[in-house]
């Protein structure tokens, strides 16, 4: 059911009816007026994706991202166990800074010739391919629109992101390289490519518009530099701006430097789609808090873990991990961010539990080919070239990889908040 | 002018069921570069034409990104992708969906038709059966007549 009506479509009528049955209405409030004021407290955030949308889709255009790619794999001379392990830290990397579905859209066409070219087996490429750039997003503040919305809303900065959730990314990183490795061995044993047969392979024929390789891979660059010293800046000029303002005036200068066509912009580049998902589920999700439903949920979660720190933590680590396989993780992100704010005003230690959302909702939307946007993305460009991932072959591989990260993280958590905290 | 002044009588039609291999060995016989694909019973059920056979062995990211297939090509790639499509049936990458014209229709209205199309081979219908096709040629013949070019 879910499949066949989109989700747009149905945060978007329940968001109206809500509306219409005045569920939003306060002392002196209409009801549509305060339903809105869900979006437009979230304007940066939706002003951040769009940004970034804009601004990642001119620059991918230079084909550089390609050209860094090919260059792996001639580098690592085609051989699939080293090949797996190159391409998965590519995809982590480029997740951090583009976030994961741009870092699909530009992979997986260069990872679909290879493995029509050298006959490499897709399965071990694929889920290598989806797990790193989800768990990639949970890095930075902007490396995935759930994890800058997360940051914004309950104020965490860039620094603090990176040191507690992007320290952890780069452990789950290599326990999955670790596991692809041992569960894919006989798999990429069993495919031999010479070097001779990617030696021909030219890196820089990738490139498709210089122009924007020489202006706009260091725009992006100046734009990211930008939102990781804004704190900085702010502090130590007293300007105050955040990432919105940065990423839609760098997406402006970006239309303005490469001549594109504005409505081009707006039509092709822009997934309005993911920008109306989100604004109904703001609504939605308002509509929760303001009924008194999150604070509910955030009162059966301390009711589960019996008030106890440890517990609460391995509940939303583990269930953020299971629950993201198979549910769509920003709704979810979104409700849980409520309810933990919900549990933290009543007094209640919620601070390891932000890395646990996050690094859960992250790594467990790698566990099925629906976790995440990103795999539907990157399995429907396969299905295109006639590569078909089976739903239970690809969960038999990941959902196990979700449980041991899932575990990973707590542990680490634990170490970190549990033991060293005390 | 209408189809039934340009239209070319002499068609080469070819079974869904042969192999790509020979459906282009035939295509370089007759010097067609598309031409019209018939089931068992005699009916129309396609069009095959030079388009549809590369567009099989290009992979479609190349496809999407010509750089890439300028940046990762494999020596002997482009031969090996045919060796693959080769016995291929003609059925599997025939075009299913394409326009048709009757003798009475007006060359303008296939004119405005091949500009909206990579395909340049439309049948011409009469009476549920194909009776001829109308190429590039056929266009170049109604341009010449326009122009009143005497070969």
């Amino acid at each position: 059911m879910a499949e066949k009506v989109n989700k747009v479509l149905v945060v978007g009528i329940t968001g109206f009816l809500l509306i219409f049955l005045q569920v939003f209405r306060a002392t002196g409030i209409d009801s549509q007026d305060q339903a809105f004021s869900f979006v437009s407290r979230n304007l940066d955030v939706l002003g951040f994706i769009i940004g970034m949308m804009v601004l990642v889709g001119v620059v991918r255009e230079s084909g550089f991202f390609e050209a860094i790619a090919i260059w792996l794999v001639k580098k690592v001379k085609g051989n699939p166990q080293i090949l797996l392990i190159a391409l998965g830290y590519l995809a982590l990397v480029m997740t951090m800074f583009l976030s994961n579905i741009p870092t699909i859209l530009i992979l997986t066409p260069v990872l679909l010739v290879l493995i029509n070219e050298l006959k490499l087996p897709y399965l071990p490429f694929f889920i290598t391919l989806i797990t790193m750039a989800n768990i990639g997003g949970a890095t930075t503040p902007i490396s995935d629109p759930t994890t800058y919305y997360q940051a914004k809303t309950v104020g965490l900065s860039f620094v603090e992101v990176v040191t507690n959730s992007g320290l952890i990314v780069i452990i789950l990183s290599i326990v999955s390289t670790i596991y692809m490795q041992v569960v894919f061995r006989k798999q990429l044993k069993s495919v031999k490519v010479k070097a001779k047969e990617v030696a021909a392979y030219k890196p820089s024929s990738a490139i498709k518009n210089r122009k924007i390789l020489y202006m706009g891979v260091p725009l992006l660059v100046i734009t990211i530099a930008l939102m990781l010293s804004k704190d900085f800046i702010v502090h130590a000029t007293g300007i105050s701006f955040d990432n919105a303002s940065i990423a839609l005036f760098a997406s402006c200068i970006a239309i303005l430097l490469f001549d594109r066509d504005v409505k081009d912009i707006f039509q092709h580049i822009i997934d309005w789609e993911i920008i109306f998902f989100f604004m109904g589920l703001f609504i939605v999700i308002g509509s929760l808090e303001q009924t008194g439903v999150v604070k509910a949920l955030g009162g059966l979660l301390l009711y589960w873990s019996q008030g106890n720190n440890t517990a609460l933590e391995f509940l939303v680590t583990m269930g953020s991990s299971v629950l993201s396989v198979f549910i769509d993780n920003v709704p979810y992100n979104i409700t849980m961010v409520s309810a933990i704010q919900a549990m933290a005003k009543v007094g209640v230690y919620v601070y390891p539990l932000w890395w646990a959302l996050n690094l859960g909702t992250s790594l467990g939307g790698a566990g099925s080919p629906i976790g995440a946007a990103c795999n539907v993305v990157a399995l429907g460009q396969a299905e295109k070239e006639k590569v078909h991932i089976k739903f239970l072959k690809y969960l038999a591989y990941g959902f196990p990889l979700v449980i041991i990260n899932g575990l990973v993280t707590f542990g680490v958590l634990y170490i970190r908040y549990g033991l060293l905290h005390h | 002018m209408l189809v039934k002044d340009i239209y070319n009588k002499h068609l080469i039609p070819i079974s869904e069921d042969i192999t790509i291999k020979e459906a282009l060995a035939l295509m370089i016989k007759s010097h067609f570069n598309g031409v019209v694909v018939l089931n068992h019973k005699e009916e129309l059920v396609g069009i095959l034409c030079i388009q549809d056979i590369v567009a099989s062995i290009v992979p479609i990211e190349m496809q999407e990104n010509v750089n890439l297939a300028e940046a990762m090509y494999k020596e002997h790639f482009f031969q090996d992708m045919c060796a693959k499509v080769k016995n291929k049936k003609v059925k599997d990458i025939m075009r299913k969906e394409f326009f048709k014209v009757t003798l009475a229709m007006s060359v303008m209205a296939v004119a405005a038709e091949f500009l909206n199309t990579d395909l340049f081979v439309f049948p011409v219908m009469e009476e549920n059966k194909v009776i001829g096709i109308v190429t590039r040629s056929e266009l170049k013949k109604a341009l010449a007549l326009g122009m009143e070019i005497t070969p």
